[in-house]
Formats: C-alpha cells, sequence, structure tokens
C-alpha cells in the first residue's frame, strides 16, 4: 500500500471558551489523503474547514488523535524533523494581499522557502525562481511589488512561493474565492495543470460547490466539526446521502433562469458549536430527523467507499432523487 | 407605461478627472427587480451609491440625472435627500460586519429608523422591530432584539439589515452583493426573502451581484456592466437564452457550474482594466476574442431586440452566427 500524504485518524480539537467551557472545533475527524490526490472540504462557515486545513498543514496541534505526514507522526513544533515536515506540505490563503508582503518583489518571496530549506547557490535558485514563476505565469513579472499586481497575478505569486519546495501536499484554503469571476477560472486551470505535472495532492478547501467538483476527486462533507459525508467527487454529487449534503447541493443557485423552481430549502442556521444539539448536529435542521436522531449521533458508515454518518440515509435516499 | 420609480439618464461619476460611471442610463418599474452584474472595480456599486446621493469627495456626479419617482435627485440638497432615504429609498451593504454600530444592540438599531422615518414612538418602534426581526427569518426575535452585533452570525447580521432597510416599507431598495459574504443556504434564504418582498408589496429592486447563479434566481432584467459603461441590458430570459455582448458570453462561459467535468475551464485572458487605464474606444477590446478595428471607437448602446441593448459592434453579427 501506498504512503498517504496525509492521514489523519480519530482527530479533535478543542479550545478553552471560559470557565471550564470547550468549544469543539472538530470531532473524530479520519481523514486520508492518497498522494496526488484531491480531496475537496466543503461545509458552511463555521464547520471547521479552515481548523481541518491547519490540522492537516501541521499548523495546528489536535487535542486528541493523530496525523501523519507521508507516513511519520507530526514532528514536535520546532524541532529540526518539524521544520524537514514542514516543507513537504504548504497553504495557499483565500486572499493574496494578505499573504504577500507588500514590501519584498516577487520573485524575493517565491525565493525565501528555498533559502529556508534549501541550500543552494544562488544562481541555482535564481533558476529555480524563474521557472516557477513562468509556471504560473508570471514570467519577467519577478522584479514587481505586490501592489503593482492584479488580484490573479498575486494569487499565482503565492501559488508559486507554495509549490517551489515541490510539496508533497498543498492546503488549498479558500484559494479562488477573493478573486473575480473571469480570473477564477484561470486560477483553477492553473492549480489544475500544477497537479497534473507536479503530481501534488491537493487539500481543497472551498464553500463553492461548483469549484470544488470541477477539482476533486474525492470530497468529504463537513458539518459542525464532524465528517458528515465521504465519497468520490460524482458520487457525492449525483447520489449524495446525507440531507445535508442534498440540502446544500440543492442550494446551488443554477443559471438557468427558466428553471427556477421552488427549492427544499433548508431553514435555520447552523447551531453554536458552543452549545451543540445532542444527538446528531444536523436534526434540529432536518426534515428527516426522528426521536432516535435526537439522542445519539450516528456512526459514520461505508458503504463501497462511500461514507455516511446519517441513521436514515436509506430513507432519504429511497424517496427520490435530489432536488 | 407608468412612471419608473427610478430613472438613471447618462449618468457620469468621476473622481476628478477619472470617470469611473459613464453614460449610465436605466430604469426600474415598481415591483421589478433589476440585477446590476460585473466583476470589481466595473462601477455597480458606485452607481447605486450615487443613485442615492452617497458620494463623498473627490466622487461626484458629472453629468445625467437620477430621478426617483419622477423627482431629480441630483443636486438636491442633503435635507431634502433624507426625506426620501430611510423611508422611500433604502440602502442593504455587503458587509453587515461593517454596517451595523457595534455598540448598540441590534433591535434598537432597527427600531432607530421607525423612529427617525416612520414616526412611531419608542414603545410602539420596539414592538414594530420585533415583527420585523421575526418577518426576516430570525427566531427569538424578542430575545435577539437584545444582542450586540457581534453576538449574532453573518447570516443574521445581514438580516438584521435587511429589517432596517425594509422598516418603512420602502418603495425602491438597493442591494449591494448582500449575499455575497453568505454560505449558499443561507443566501438561498435571502434570495427568498427579498424576491417575497419585491413580489408581495411592489417593491423595486436594484440588486447588484457578480453571481450569475443568483441573477437567474432573482432577477426580472439584468444589466451587465464593464469597465464602467453598461455593456448590454435584458430580460433575463432574453439574457441567458442570447447573450448578444462578448463579455456577456465569456462571463457565461467560465461559470464553474456550466463546464462540468472539462479539462480546461474557458477564462477571460487578461484583467479588467484599472479606471485610470482603460483602453480608448471599447474597453473590453483587448480580451475579446471578437476584437476588430473598428472597436477603436466606444460602441453605442443599440437595440437588439424587445427591451434589450447591447453595446458592441459585433452584436447583430454575433446573434446571427448563434
Amino acid at each position: 500500500m501506498t504512503v498517504s500524504a496525509v492521514r489523519i485518524e480519530g482527530v479533535s480539537v478543542r479550545y478553552p471558551a471560559g470557565r471550564r467551557r470547550w468549544v469543539n472545533a472538530l470531532t473524530g475527524i479520519d481523514l486520508q489523503i492518497a498522494p496526488a490526490e484531491i480531496l475537496g472540504l466543503v461545509g458552511e462557515s463555521g464547520s471547521g474547514k479552515s481548523t481541518l486545513g491547519r490540522v492537516a498543514a501541521g499548523n495546528e496541534t489536535p487535542s486528541e488523535g493523530t496525523v501523519k505526514m507521508g507516513g511519520a507522526a507530526l514532528a514536535r513544533v520546532g524541532t529540526s524533523a518539524w521544520r524537514r515536515q514542514r516543507r513537504t506540505v504548504q497553504v495557499v490563503h483565500q486572499d493574496p494581499e494578505n499573504a504577500l508582503d507588500p514590501r519584498i518583489a516577487i520573485a524575493d518571496q517565491v525565493a525565501e522557502p528555498l533559502l529556508i530549506h534549501a541550500k543552494l547557490p544562488r544562481a541555482e535558485r535564481r533558476q529555480h525562481v524563474a521557472a516557477m514563476l513562468e509556471a504560473v505565469g508570471l514570467a519577467g513579472l519577478g522584479q514587481r511589488l505586490p501592489h503593482q499586481l492584479s488580484g490573479g497575478q498575486m494569487q499565482r505569486a503565492v501559488i508559486a512561493r507554495a509549490l517551489v519546495l515541490e510539496p508533497r501536499l498543498v492546503v488549498c484554503d479558500e484559494p479562488v474565492s477573493a478573486l473575480d469571476v473571469s480570473v477564477q477560472a484561470q486560477v483553477v486551470n492553473l492549480l489544475k495543470a500544477l497537479h497534473d505535472r507536479l503530481g501534488l495532492a491537493y487539500l481543497f478547501i472551498s464553500h463553492d460547490l461548483d469549484v470544488v467538483r470541477h477539482m476533486s476527486d474525492r470530497i468529504a462533507v463537513m458539518y459542525l466539526g464532524r465528517i458528515v459525508e465521504s465519497g468520490p467527487a460524482d458520487t457525492v454529487f449525483d447520489r449524495p446521502l446525507h440531507p445535508y449534503t442534498r440540502a446544500l447541493i440543492a442550494a446551488i443557485p443554477v443559471a438557468v433562469p427558466w428553471e427556477r423552481r421552488e427549492r427544499l430549502g433548508l431553514s435555520g442556521e447552523p447551531p453554536s458549536p458552543l452549545d451543540p444539539p445532542a444527538g446528531c448536529a444536523f436534526h434540529p435542521r432536518c426534515p428527516f430527523a426522528t426521536a432516535e436522531c435526537r439522542q445519539d449521533a450516528p456512526p459514520f458508515e461505508i458503504i463501497d467507499g462511500h461514507g455516511v454518518a446519517c441513521f436514515h440515509w436509506q430513507r432519504v435516499t429511497g424517496g427520490s432523487e435530489c432536488p | 407605461m407608468t412612471q419608473p420609480v427610478l430613472q438613471l439618464s447618462d449618468l457620469t461619476v468621476s473622481a476628478g478627472v477619472v470617470a469611473l460611471v459613464q453614460d449610465v442610463s436605466l430604469q426600474v418599474q415598481a415591483g421589478e427587480t433589476l440585477c446590476l452584474v460585473g466583476e470589481s472595480g466595473c462601477g455597480k456599486s458606485l452607481t447605486c451609491l450615487a443613485a442615492m446621493g452617497l458620494l463623498e469627495p473627490p466622487l461626484a456626479v458629472q453629468a445625467g440625472s437620477v430621478r426617483m419617482f419622477g423627482q431629480e435627485v441630483v443636486g438636491l440638497r442633503e435635507s431634502a435627500l433624507n426625506q426620501l432615504r430611510g423611508r422611500d429609498v433604502a440602502m442593504i451593504f455587503q458587509n453587515p460586519g461593517m454596517s451595523l454600530n457595534p455598540v448598540h444592540r441590534v433591535g434598537d438599531q432597527v427600531a432607530e429608523a421607525l423612529v427617525a422615518h416612520g414616526g412611531l414612538g419608542a414603545g410602539a418602534a420596539k414592538r414594530r422591530a420585533i415583527e420585523l426581526l421575526a418577518e426576516v427569518g430570525i427566531p427569538d426575535p424578542a430575545r435577539r432584539y437584545r444582542s450586540y452585533p457581534h453576538e449574532i452570525s453573518g447570516g443574521m447580521g445581514q438580516r438584521v439589515m435587511i429589517a432596517m432597510a425594509v422598516a418603512c416599507r420602502p418603495r425602491l431598495l438597493f442591494a449591494d452583493e448582500p449575499t455575497t459574504a453568505l454560505d449558499v443556504t443561507i443566501q438561498a434564504q435571502i434570495l427568498r426573502l427579498l424576491g417575497g418582498l419585491a413580489r408581495e408589496s411592489g417593491m423595486a429592486l436594484v440588486f447588484v451581484t457578480h453571481d450569475l447563479g443568483v441573477v437567474a434566481e432573482i432577477a426580472d432584467r439584468v444589466a451587465v456592466m464593464y469597465a464602467g459603461r453598461i455593456v448590454e441590458t435584458a430580460p433575463v430570459d432574453t439574457l441567458f437564452r442570447r447573450p448578444q455582448h462578448p463579455y456577456t458570453r465569456a462571463l457565461m462561459a467560465c461559470r464553474v457550474g456550466a463546464n462540468r467535468r472539462v479539462g480546461l475551464l474557458p477564462a477571460i485572458e487578461g484583467t479588467v482594466p484599472l479606471a485610470g487605464q482603460r483602453p480608448p474606444g471599447c474597453a473590453f477590446a483587448p480580451r475579446c476574442p471578437q476584437a476588430a478595428p473598428v472597436c477603436a471607437t466606444v460602441p453605442p448602446l443599440l437595440p437588439t431586440g424587445a427591451e434589450a441593448a447591447a453595446a458592441c459592434h459585433f452584436a447583430e453579427t454575433a446573434s446571427r452566427a448563434a
């Protein structure tokens, strides 16, 4: 069996919330990403997507559970083993303007990871940086400062900086959400092309389900700190098992004005993680909820590689196809 | 045709010598929802701010007129504008976190609109504010009335903004990207809410967005803006069935949802030109696959069908080819 790019087992993350109270940001997460696989992570804001991204990137120490990168357990923060691990995983954040230093030329920012992690002669380092800038479509713009670039170009620079060390895993946290529609497509294409060429694994976090479907091999759906459904991207979109996944997909606006439909709209909002409902966290908003759902948390069942945490998934899918 | 609720004629907004919005003409009838579509910097928000009389120097209306309910509002004194704003005309902004006052209870902020513009006393305003919070779908409104903005979620904050905006039953509502910061499930709820208000109370709605999916959900009519000008306007069905302007077509083509399982998305090469650096002639020409020498002159917005118009030298040709 090949070694996963990242393997997360039984991970929970808790934060103190004053006076012996805790917020469970993540609860019992099991997730692995194979080499060169793209895993899409979806869910509403506050569902724990970004926390899980930070755990996968080794930037957040879980309260429980283990994280393995390339087969090795995550080293203690600050040790030299930890530093070596850092180069195998990189992050692309949502807002490139905040991710770049406004006073440093693009080429120097792309060179910085090489300075830290790879002892290369200067000429070779320059060559590396130039090749990387060319790969992201910024050839000849290396001497510019961030403010001299457009939003799309800045995100390309951030991507170049993340990939220059040839990491095994890149955590992309809403990488195109801050970009204009016409530029989004350019950056999505770039991320996909670099994936195909370099064989990277992505953890692709986005609230835009269309983008996630386009990018991902597999998808995991999160609700209030738990994974409620996971499976191959097309299976999850075409045959969603969890009522929450169905509601999410039904809420995507469809650009066909003559097919406006009355939706099975989801009412209410995600509950506060400070005061989570008993049983299945989705039951207050779920049209299928029964007494059982109010009492016990449903186990995560896996049927033919398609996982779901719902007592009633057979009843949910038995009625009708996804609206 | 009845008198439009809002009529912009050749509106030009500039900052000093740089024109940011140029020659924008549009009208909205009672009960109608007009979507203003475009990418950042195209002037869609500025158009709304100009219509509301909310431009701050150096921004100013340089030319053109804005008529609300038949009355010219450009050059109107602030006190006269305040008679309209809040009561007959209201606006919802994108980010509720920045538009709600952090040190006042959200309910009091809704009630304030009712006291200032609706002529209600404090007690009546409070009761009405709680009703309004319930109307916009806030659970347990009497308790939520007492919440501060930081205690509520973004989706709930946006509902509070909507409750404030519709408190005095305005006849015209500007909504500037009201769902952009929200999750799809909450977005669907807000769209239902605003659509219902327009249908039931005959309110005219100007809805600014960059998301064509949202447009398809809520619009009666659409105006597409690029680099400060309206490049195409049409009833929503016509626009989606037969887009005339190459920019509209490109926007539709590069929607990720329109391209299931294709390797490469059709992207629009290049970027939107900055306001000071717009090319002479058609501003879209440098990114346009159909660009020709004639595009060095600005194409006029000419009719392409019933209530539809496009500003492209090839608009007619494009429809025949399609």
